[in-house]
This record gives C-alpha cells, sequence and structure tokens, in this order.
C-alpha cells in the first residue's frame, strides 16, 4: 500500500520528507520502505544493480495542512462544521509532512542494514513495510532456535508482529533495561529469563535480587511451555539467611573494604597476614585464624599496637551470618546450564550486597577464564548474570566493592562467556562504562532528565528521535537497540507466562483493612452500660 | 410562494465578470411604482429569474456596491431653461441621472411553484443579460437559499471577500446577523464565522 510520496530531502544526511494525506497508519517509529537499484556484489565477484526495498524509520510528524485555529473557536463547534458552512469540504483537509530516516536494504550477505547512502528521488512512492519483513530483518533471532520472544512491534496491532532477540548476542554482549519505576522493568527481565529458560536455551542464569520481585518465576518449573521431553527449568530461590561468603573467597581488597578505617601500619599487618594465609591455600580460614595470624606478624614486625586495634576490627567486620570459615555458595550449586538461581537480598544491607556481587562474580570470573585458558574449572558453560537496582552495583561514584569486578567482567565476560544485564531505574547513577559496555539495551519509560542524558550518553546506536519517545512510552513498552538488533525499535514487551511479583501495594486496601482490624481489637473492653452492676449504680450509697 | 410580487428593483445594465454585475435602479421615469431606497439598500438579497433549459431557474445575489451617476456634475456652461422647466426640455439629461449598483452573484436555485429549490452556491454556468430584471428577495427565501444539504451554508463566502473587498465583512456581518437570528440551532457556528471575520478584516487593518 502506497502511504505517501517523497517530497524532498530532509536536513539531516539520510533523511527525507514525505507527504501523506492520512496520518493514522504513520506513527513515529514506524517503518516504511521504497524500491531503489542498488548495486550488490554477486558470488562471483561480479556488481550487478538489483532492486531492494530500501528501509527507513518514520522520526517526526507535522501537520502542512489543516484547519486554522480559529475554526476551533468554539469548543462545542467542530471545525468541521464550520469548514462545511464555508463550503470547503472536510474530507481529505489534513495534510502531513513526514520525516523518515534511511536506515538501509537488508543484505543477505552481512545480515544487517546497509546504507545506500542516497535518500530517495522527489515522487517517490513510499509503502508501509510489512510485518513479515520487519520480523525478518529487524533482528538476526530464529524462532524456537536459541531466541527469545520479547513481544510486538509497538506501531503494529497487538499480536500482529513477534519480535525475538538472539539470546546468544545479548547474553554475551551484555545487557541493560533501563526504566522509571513502575515502567516495567523487573517484569521485561522476567520476560527474558523465561526465554532463556525455554528448552531451546536452556540457560545458566543467577539473579540478584534485592527487592525479592523474582520469585514467583518459581512456576517455571511446573509451566508447560518450558517443558520438553525430560528437560524442564530448576529454579532455587536463595534467601538471604542462607547466603553465606566463605572468608577465605574475600579479597584483600574486599577485606580492606569492610575493615572499619584502617591506618596505614593496621593495613599493613593485615595485608601481610592475609597474603600468608591465602599462601597457606587452606580453604577454610576462620576469623580466629585471622586474628591468630594477625597478631603472629604484629609480633613479627614489632607492630602489636596494629595488631591489637585490627583485633576487634576484624571481630567487628566479620561475626556476621554473612562471613563464615566454611560455609559459602558453591558455584556448582548455583549455576547449571536449564537452573535459575534468584539470590533474594532484600533483608541484606547494601554494602553486603556489593560485597556478595562482589565475591561471587570474581569466583564465577576466574573459573570461566580458567576453562577458557584450558585450566580445571567449576564452570565448563557461559552464565548469565542479571542484577537487579544496578546502579547499587556499578555506581557512577565508583564506591561500591562490586564496581571492580562489573567493569572486568563488562570488557572482557564476552571472551569467556560471562554475561552480564544490568536493570536500573537510575541510569545516571551507574558507571558510564559500565553502561556502555551493555550492547544491548532495552529502554523503556525514563521521565527524569539527569537519567535521559545519561542514556542519551551511554547508549550509542539510537536516534535522539527515539529517545524523544521515552518520557512518553507507558508501561510495557520498550525502544530496543544495540547489537542484538539490526536498527532499533519500538516494542512491546509481551505477558509473563509466570505471574508478576512487583505489584505496588493497595494501600488504600491495606490501610482499610488494619484499621477495622485495630476496630476489633479490644475485646476486653465493654460498654459502660454492659458494666456488672451498671443498674443500680446510680442509687445513692447507703 | 416567496418569489411571488415581488418589488423589481432595476434590472442588468453591464457586467463586469461573471460574477459581478452592475443593475440600474428604476426611476420613476421607468416604472410607475419605483423602488424605495430600502428595496435595494447595501447588503440587500436580489434574483434574477431565468428559464434555463426549460427549467425556471433564480440566478441569486447580492448588492454590494452603490454608484451615483450625474452627467451633469462638473458641467459648468449655461443653460438656457430654468431648473424647473429642464423636465421638458431635456428630458434625456434627467433620464441620464442613474443609481448603479454592483451585484455579485451567489448562486443558483430551480424555482418551483414560486419558491426556491436545490439552492446551490456555486457559479452558475449561465450569463446574466442585459435588460434582465432584478428582484428584491424576501427575507424568507434568503434563508430558504441558505439551506444547503440540511443546514446552513455559506459556500459563497470566499466570492464576496473577493468581489466586494473591503465591504466583504458588513455584508457577511449582516448575513450571518440575518442567519443566527433564524437558525437558533446553528447560532454557534455561524458565530465563529463571524467573529473570524471580524477579527481578520479589522485586525488586518491594525497590523
Amino acid at each position: 500500500m502506497v502511504i505517501g510520496i517523497v517530497s524532498k530531502p530532509g536536513e539531516n544526511t539520510n533523511e527525507f520528507v514525505i507527504v501523506t494525506p492520512d496520518d493514522t497508519e504513520i506513527k513515529t517509529g514506524e517503518f516504511v520502505y521504497y524500491k531503489g537499484d542498488v548495486e550488490v556484489q554477486n558470488d562471483d565477484g561480479s556488481v550487478v544493480e538489483q532492486e531492494k526495498k530500501i528501509f527507513a524509520r518514520v522520526t517526526g510528524r507535522e501537520q502542512q495542512r489543516g484547519f486554522p485555529d480559529q475554526f476551533m473557536a468554539d469548543p462545542g463547534v467542530s471545525p468541521d462544521a464550520v469548514a462545511r458552512k464555508l463550503g470547503i469540504s472536510t474530507e481529505g483537509v489534513d495534510l502531513y509532512n513526514i520525516t523518515a530516516t534511511v536506515i538501509g536494504y537488508y543484505d543477505e550477505k552481512l545480515n544487517d542494514f546497509t546504507n545506500p547512502r542516497i535518500v530517495p528521488k522527489p515522487g517517490t512512492e513510499i509503502r508501509l513495510a510489512s510485518d513479515s519483513d520487519l520480523e525478518e530483518y529487524l533482528t538476526e533471532a530464529v524462532p524456537e532456535e536459541g531466541s527469545a520472544f520479547i513481544g510486538d512491534l509497538i506501531h503494529r496491532p497487538p499480536e500482529q508482529t513477534e519480535i525475538h532477540l538472539p539470546i546468544d548476542a545479548f547474553a554475551s554482549t551484555h545487557l541493560s533495561v533501563l526504566a522509571s519505576t513502575g515502567s516495567g522493568k523487573s517484569y521485561t527481565a522476567s520476560v527474558l529469563i523465561e526465554e532463556m529458560m525455554q528448552p531451546d536455551s536452556r540457560a545458566a542464569v543467577l539473579v540478584l535480587d534485592p527487592h525479592g520481585e523474582y520469585g514467583s518465576l518459581k512456576q517455571m518449573e511446573e509451566g508447560e511451555k518450558f517443558q520438553d521431553g525430560d528437560y524442564a527449568p530448576e529454579v532455587q530461590i536463595k534467601r538471604p539467611e542462607s547466603i553465606q561468603i566463605r572468608i577465605s573467597e574475600l579479597s584483600l581488597g574486599d577485606l580492606f573494604s569492610i575493615i572499619d578505617d584502617p591506618s596505614d601500619p593496621q593495613e599493613q599487618v593485615l595485608a601481610e597476614a592475609w597474603n600468608q594465609l591465602q599462601s597457606e591455600e587452606d580453604d577454610y580460614i576462620s576469623i580466629n585464624d585471622l586474628q591468630n595470624k594477625v597478631e603472629e606478624v604484629g609480633d613479627e614486625k614489632d607492630l602489636e599496637s596494629s595488631a591489637r586495634a585490627l583485633d576487634w576490627r576484624i571481630d567487628k567486620a566479620l561475626d556476621r551470618d554473612l562471613f563464615d570459615h566454611s560455609n559459602h555458595l558453591s558455584l556448582s550449586e548455583l549455576l547449571e546450564p536449564g537452573q535459575c538461581t534468584v539470590l533474594q537480598l532484600d533483608t541484606m544491607d547494601q554494602r553486603d550486597q556489593q560485597m556478595m556481587v562482589s565475591v561471587l562474580f570474581r569466583k564465577i570470573n576466574q573459573e570461566r577464564v580458567a576453562h577458557e585458558k584450558g585450566r580445571e574449572s567449576e564452570l565448563e558453560f557461559p552464565v548469565f548474570g542479571l542484577l537487579e537496582e544496578g546502579h547499587r552495583f556499578a555506581p557512577a561514584d565508583g564506591d561500591a566493592r562490586s564496581l571492580p569486578v562489573l567493569s572486568t567482567i563488562l570488557s572482557e565476560g564476552r571472551k569467556f562467556g560471562v554475561g552480564i544485564g544490568i536493570i536500573s531505574q537510575r541510569p545516571s547513577k551507574i558507571d558510564d562504562d559500565v553502561l556502555s559496555q551493555c550492547k544491548t539495551q532495552i529502554i523503556m519509560q525514563i521521565q527524569n532528565p539527569l537519567d535521559q542524558d545519561a542514556v542519551k550518553k551511554g547508549v550509542e546506536d539510537v536516534g535522539e528521535d527515539l529517545l524523544d519517545e521515552l518520557p512518553g512510552l507507558t508501561p510495557g513498552q520498550a525502544i530496543i537497540a544495540g547489537d542484538s538488533v539490526n536498527t532499533p525499535f519500538l516494542s512491546r514487551i509481551r505477558n509473563r507466562y509466570t505471574e508478576h511479583d512487583a505489584e505496588s501495594l493497595e494501600a488504600t486496601k491495606l490501610w482499610q483493612e488494619s484499621w477495622k482490624e485495630q476496630q476489633r481489637e479490644p475485646d476486653g473492653m465493654a460498654e459502660p452500660e454492659d458494666e456488672e452492676g451498671a443498674s443500680n449504680r446510680d442509687q445513692p450509697l447507703d | 410562494m416567496t418569489l411571488k410580487n415581488n418589488i423589481e428593483i432595476g434590472s442588468v445594465v453591464g457586467s463586469n465578470s461573471h460574477i459581478d454585475y452592475v443593475g440600474e435602479i428604476y426611476t420613476e421615469t421607468m416604472r410607475e411604482n419605483p423602488p424605495e431606497p430600502t428595496d435595494f439598500e447595501f447588503g440587500q438579497f436580489v434574483y434574477v429569474s431565468k428559464e434555463v433549459q426549460g427549467q425556471q431557474r433564480a440566478f441569486v445575489g447580492i448588492i454590494y456596491d452603490t454608484q451615483l451617476v450625474d452627467p451633469d456634475q462638473g458641467r459648468s456652461g449655461p443653460r438656457l431653461a430654468q431648473p424647473d422647466e429642464q423636465n421638458i426640455f431635456q428630458p434625456s439629461y434627467v433620464d441620464e441621472k442613474q443609481v448603479l449598483t454592483g451585484i455579485v452573484l451567489l448562486g443558483h436555485a430551480k424555482v418551483e411553484d414560486g419558491e426556491l429549490v436545490d439552492p446551490e452556491h456555486s457559479i452558475p454556468r449561465w450569463t446574466l443579460e442585459i435588460d434582465d430584471v432584478v428582484q428584491k428577495l424576501s427575507d424568507e427565501a434568503v434563508t430558504r437559499f441558505h439551506e444547503v444539504d440540511g443546514e446552513v451554508r455559506l459556500e459563497y463566502y470566499q466570492r464576496i471577500v473577493d468581489v466586494a473587498g473591503g465591504f466583504a465583512e458588513d455584508i457577511l456581518s449582516q448575513v450571518l446577523t440575518h442567519l443566527k437570528q433564524e437558525k437558533p440551532g446553528e447560532a454557534d457556528a455561524l458565530d465563529v464565522i463571524q467573529k473570524n471575520l471580524e477579527w481578520q478584516t479589522k485586525m488586518g487593518g491594525v497590523e
């Protein structure tokens, strides 16, 4: 269907203007195409001209012709009625100028769009891209073959299109889900996990869940969609009580970060003591072991007072449930293909959460590096870690134990098969490098201007036109961009197969219930009339 | 019977274009009962009744301008006769004093049983002719002329603006006020047009 005619080139390179009489079909972000001859190389190396569909994305729309404002002077009178009285036709009045940016033609050899670097001539007919073309060309995913069915295209009728993301791409080059509270980030992340746990992927996924929102993923174990022969995903929910860090797995840096304000000599003693303990290759270091070693080193180095001062600091830092000399989160227990482990950290202190992430991901990274280098390793398969509240673990101000290890994984992880998904409602509070290393972005409604700026800086290939949509997106609508897609697009996230846990509390309902509860409570009290002897209490005392 | 017994106010004597005609108002030398000044006032709807292709049609127009013509103006030479006797000695001279009216053609309608039927506000394909009699259109017929497809319309609006120029606002304003009174149900929409007209004309002069 021809929906408009090219009228002129636009202001920017790759931009052109279409005139269309009707705007109902054409929304910002919509895909259109025209046919043009492009030079392509044949298999034998010869260059031939071939007619291709050249795709473009609609970036703006403005009215060129319509009823004047004066026709709208009376809210009770429609401009159509005024126009009719003056003998002006009321049909086909509105004329729109639509701006579109050339994406290019789909090159089967490159599996990507190639820009012909020329805008269409005035008079060229513009057609709406078909659903099937978009499904095929927007991403490289093949349904049912390691792909994530994420939802449909926002500007097409619901469920008319099916958009799949290649799991391999975002699981290796990292992912970010950025959105303000209530716009569906954890919903979207759950959809991705659901897809990764399906029989065609069977991923090893670890979810860091500071709010306890991912518990309902347990339903995947029973869900029909997730079963295939012997396979059914395993979902482990770990509560904070069962999460412990083995002291010997801490790094010296970790230790410094939890010891209360150590002086230089204290650091020296601690470092020496820790190195000695590590060199003993003892997997089980207790608080006592460390304190004894510190005392020993203090004696050796003539720093007894520093050693004494460290004694209580070590106690204060490590004598907590989080740390244990032998218990720990074993990687083989946490990570298995076809298993999704949710670490619910909701009652854990933020510093402890960061410590946990630091220890855990350092270990994951070490094991994966060991495996790739051909050494013995606990992790012989790639893993994907999803961090809810990502700004806590990789903050822009750098004040988190977990930042260095996350930076390392994000910059090198793709080589070693460690994928990270960062979820956050405060992109401006995430470390710039971390954000820019997440090569697939799912961006949902963001209203805070600082966060919008952070997204603009951190996300490279999303055009201004799409980013302008950010404040206007409604929950469940997202811009998907980055390495997993051939060109950014607007998508509606599909419904979850499992239930969603993170709904806001119904405050008024809870208040009402609580109030009624309180009214019922004073059971022991009685109305004055019901009291014993009430009937004759006004009688004079004899 | 809106088109019966209407006063004949004059005849067509020329035109400036297909829709812009000049009419000469009858004087007492031409008609026994010449029209009163109120019959050919500024903004008066008029019509010319003609038979076209076997069908009686009324060509409806409006008086948008008036010009007085006096050939004696500026002639300062002596006269042979006293002014009172001029009528006897120079009858043609008296005849030459004319009231000419500009009439812009707004549309046309069929005439059936003395009523306007199926009014159209488009430019008629047929022209008026010299000596066609111009008649005053009754208020009732004016309202009828504006009822197109079941609602009040002024599809000729822009044509009046083009032909009458600076006088258009007054004429249209009169028409709109009349129609607002006659058709209170459509007064709101007519009001939007009227206010817009006033604003454009008056602000156009200020800006």
